[in-house]
C-alpha cells in the first residue's frame, strides 16, 4: 500500500529541528510548521519516495534494528498521526 | 528594491526610502492576492489597507534569493548591536520596547517598529530599518549587526531562559514574512534561518509587560554575554 501525502509540504532541518512547513495553500489543510523527530523525519522522506507500507518498514528494520512488527507499527502509528491532520489523504 | 502599488493611500510611509539606484528585485500584490487575502482581515478592510500588509510579504519572498529577509518583531539598537522583539502581532512588542525606553532611555534606539530587513552573510547578520514601522510608526534610520533575539510570551510571572537552537527554530520560522507559495520558497526561508540560529542567541522572555521583565531581560543578556564588563 502506498500513501498520497499532501502537496506543498517540505520537510525541513534547521539547526536540528525537523519540521514540516507548508505553503499557504497546503495551511488550509494542515499547520504552517509541525515539528517531527529524527524518526519521523525518516519516514516522511520515504513518504516522499512513494515508498510502500513494507518498503518503509523494511528500510526502518535495517536502520534501527529492530525487530519487523515494531518498525511497522511504529509508521504505522505515524501514518495515523499524519492522516488526522491532513498531511496524507484517508 | 522596486515596490509597485495600485493604491496610493499609504505612499508616504515609503518616502524616506525612495533611491535613484537601480532596483535588484520587485515586488507588489496583484488586485487577485488582495482579494485571496481578504478572508484573513476584518470586515472592511479597504483594498489599500490590504495591499500595504501584504506588500512587505511580496518584498520578503523577492528579497529570499539575495540572502535577505523581512522579519515580524521589533528591532532596537543597544549596545552598537540589533535586538529584536519576535512574537505574534498584539503580544507585547512594543511595550516591552517602551518599557526598555523607559528605563535605559538613551542607551537603545529604535531600528525598525515592525518588520525589519535582516541580512545573512559570511560576514554575520545584519538588521537594516524598512518602511513597516507598526502602528506606532517607530524606527529610524540605522543599521547594525544582529546581537540577539528575544521571544516574547505574555505571563502571569517573568521568567527568560536561553534557547537552544532548535527549540526557538519553529518560533522564529514563523516570524518570516514571505508568501509561502512554493516549498522553494519555505526551504530558501529555512536556510537562512538556519544560518541566524547557527550564530545568534535567541531568548524566551515570559513576561507581566511590567518594568521588572524589562530588567531581568536586560540583566540577563549582560550577564550572559557582556560578563567581563559589569
Amino acid at each position: 500500500m502506498k500513501y498520497n501525502i499532501l502537496g506543498g509540504v517540505a520537510l525541513a532541518s534547521v539547526c536540528d529541528e525537523n519540521m514540516l512547513v507548508a505553503t499557504q495553500k497546503a495551511t488550509e489543510k494542515v499547520p504552517a510548521i509541525k515539528k517531527v523527530n529524527e524518526t519521523g523525519a525518516f519516514v516522511w522522506r520515504m513518504l516522499e519516495q512513494g515508498k510502500s507500507l513494507e518498503e518503509m518498514a523494511a528500510e526502518a528494520t535495517v536502520k534501527y534494528e529492530i525487530p519487523p512488527e515494531e518498525s511497522r507499527a511504529g509508521i504505522l502509528d505515524f501514518i495515523k498521526e499524519l492522516k488526522s491532520m491532513g498531511y496524507i489523504a484517508q | 528594491m522596486e515596490l509597485s502599488f495600485e493604491h496610493a493611500d499609504y505612499l508616504s510611509s515609503y518616502d524616506g526610502f525612495l533611491t535613484e539606484a537601480a532596483s535588484a528585485a520587485q515586488a507588489n500584490v496583484p488586485p487577485e492576492e488582495v482579494a485571496a487575502a481578504r478572508k484573513f482581515y476584518d470586515d472592511g478592510a479597504t483594498d489599500a489597507y490590504i495591499e500595504e500588509c501584504e506588500i512587505s510579504r511580496a518584498a520578503g519572498t523577492a528579497l529570499l534569493p539575495f540572502g535577505r529577509a523581512v522579519f515580524h518583531g521589533a528591532a532596537f539598537v543597544w549596545r552598537q548591536k540589533a535586538w529584536i522583539f519576535a512574537a505574534p502581532s498584539g503580544t507585547g512588542k512594543t511595550t516591552q520596547y517602551r518599557l526598555w525606553k523607559l528605563l535605559f532611555g538613551d542607551e537603545i534606539q529604535m531600528l525598525c517598529g515592525d518588520k525589519p530587513v535582516i541580512e545573512i552573510e559570511h560576514g554575520g547578520t545584519t538588521v537594516f530599518p524598512s518602511p513597516w514601522r507598526g502602528k506606532e510608526n517607530m524606527g529610524n534610520r540605522i543599521t547594525a549587526p544582529l546581537g540577539g533575539i528575544i521571544i516574547l510570551e505574555q505571563e502571569k510571572e517573568n521568567s527568560i531562559r536561553r534557547l537552544l537552537p532548535r527549540e526557538a527554530a519553529g518560533r522564529i520560522y514563523l516570524q518570516f514574512m514571505f508568501s509561502r507559495k512554493t516549498k522553494e520558497q519555505l526551504l530558501a526561508v529555512c536556510s537562512l534561518e538556519h544560518r541566524i540560529l547557527s550564530t545568534i542567541p535567541v531568548w524566551l522572555l515570559k513576561n507581566r509587560g511590567d518594568e521588572a521583565s524589562a530588567m531581568l531581560c536586560r540583566e540577563t543578556i549582560e550577564k550572559e554575554l557582556y560578563a567581563d564588563e559589569i
